[in-house]
C-alpha cells in the first residue's frame, strides 16, 4: 500500500520545527518524505550560506558603515579656522614690515665692520618685503579660492 | 540580541544587522541597488527613532519591520523606476555557491551546491515579493511566526499561508514528490 505523503502544510510545519506526532510517525515509515525533507534542508542551508556570503561581500564592497552626513558644526569650524589663519598671517606680515626706528637701538653698539654691508642687506630685505606686500595685496585670499571652489561648482 | 541601550551604538547596529537586512531586501525585491538604499535608509531611520523603540519585540524584528516599510515606500513612490529600466542590478548568488560545498571540495560537491542554490533561487523568483520576504525570514533568518507577523504587519495565519505557498514552490523546483 502506498503511503499518502506529507502535504505542503505538514512539510512546512515540520521544516519550521512544528512537528506533530502524526508527521513523526509518517516520517518513520516513509523514505520518500524523509529524503525530500533532507534534500530541502540541505538546499536551504547551502542557499543560506551563499546568500549571506553574497550579502557580506556586498557590504564590504560598499564599506561597513553607511556614509553619514557631517555634523553641522564642521563647516562653521572650518571657516573659523581659515579666518583665524588669514588674520594671523596679516598680523604677522604687518609686524615684519613695520619700519625700523633708529631710536629703538640707541644703546646698541654696532661693530664698525658691520656698517655698510648691513645697510645694503637691510635695503634688500625691505625691497623683498615690499614686493611680497604688493603680491599679497593683489592676491585673492577668499576661502572659495583657497579650497578650490569654482563659480561653476558653486552654481550646481 | 541587542537591547534598547545598544541601539545607541550605531556602528554596532550596522555591524550586527546590515548583512541580514540587505539579504532580506535584496532577495525580496531582486534589486541590489534598491536594497542597498533601503537598508542604509532603514538603519539611519531606526537610529534616529531609537527613542520610539519600546522593546515589545526584538531589535532584529523592529529593524525588519522598518526595512520592509521603507522598501514599500520606495516602491510606491517609484523612485527607482528609471533605474529599474536602465540598470537593474539583479541579485544572484549561484556563482558564490561553488565555494560552499562544506568540507568536501570535490567538483561534484561544488556542482551539487551550485545546483541547489540555483534551484532555490529559481523557486524564489516564482514567488510574490511578500512570499519571498516571509520565506527568508522563516527559513534563513529563523524567525518565529509571531515575529514575522510583527515585521510584516500581517496576521499570523496569513503569514502561514504565504509560507505554505513558498514551500510548495520550492518543493516543486527541488523535485518534490508531487
Amino acid at each position: 500500500m502506498t503511503l499518502p505523503h506529507l502535504t505542503d502544510e505538514q512539510l512546512t510545519d515540520y521544516l519550521s520545527g512544528d512537528s506533530l506526532p502524526a508527521i513523526e510517525d509518517h516520517l518513520a515509515a516513509c523514505d520518500v518524505c524523509r529524503r525530500e525533507i533532507a534534500s530541502m534542508r540541505a538546499s536551504f542551508q547551502v542557499f543560506d550560506h551563499a546568500s549571506m556570503e553574497w550579502s557580506e561581500r556586498t557590504q564590504n564592497a560598499f564599506g561597513s558603515t553607511p556614509r553619514r552626513a557631517a555634523p553641522s558644526w564642521r563647516p562653521a569650524a572650518a571657516w573659523a579656522v581659515a579666518c583665524l589663519a588669514v588674520i594671523a598671517a596679516v598680523l604677522l606680515f604687518g609686524l615684519l614690515r613695520r619700519p625700523v626706528k633708529t631710536s629703538q637701538f640707541a644703546g646698541v653698539t654696532i661693530p664698525a665692520s658691520a656698517g655698510a654691508s648691513d645697510t645694503a642687506e637691510l635695503s634688500q630685505d625691505n625691497q623683498l618685503l615690499a614686493a611680497i606686500d604688493k603680491e599679497l595685496d593683489s592676491a585673492d585670499l577668499s576661502p572659495q579660492k583657497m579650497y578650490g571652489i569654482t563659480e561653476s561648482a558653486k552654481a550646481r | 540580541m541587542l537591547t534598547i541601550s545598544e541601539l545607541d551604538d550605531f556602528e554596532m547596529l550596522v555591524r550586527t544587522h546590515r548583512a541580514r537586512l540587505l539579504r532580506l531586501v535584496a532577495f525580496s525585491t531582486g534589486d541590489q541597488d534598491l536594497a542597498e538604499t533601503v537598508v542604509q535608509d532603514s538603519l539611519l531611520r531606526a537610529y534616529n527613532a531609537r527613542d520610539n523603540f519600546r522593546g515589545d519585540c526584538s531589535v532584529a524584528t523592529w529593524l525588519r519591520a522598518i526595512a520592509l516599510n521603507v522598501m514599500r515606500d520606495y516602491q510606491r513612490r517609484q523612485k527607482f523606476q528609471f533605474w529599474k529600466k536602465a540598470s537593474l542590478t539583479a541579485v544572484s548568488v549561484s556563482d558564490a555557491a561553488t565555494s560552499l560545498a562544506g568540507n568536501d571540495p570535490s567538483p561534484e560537491a561544488r556542482m551539487l551546491a551550485h545546483e541547489q542554490v540555483q534551484r532555490v533561487e529559481l523557486a524564489l523568483k516564482s514567488l510574490s515579493e511578500r512570499q519571498r520576504s516571509v520565506f527568508i525570514m522563516r527559513f534563513l533568518d529563523e524567525m518565529e511566526l509571531e515575529e514575522i507577523s510583527v515585521a510584516t504587519g500581517l496576521p499570523a495565519p496569513t503569514v502561514k499561508t504565504h509560507l505554505y505557498r513558498a514551500v510548495k514552490a520550492v518543493r516543486l523546483r527541488l523535485g518534490g514528490t508531487r
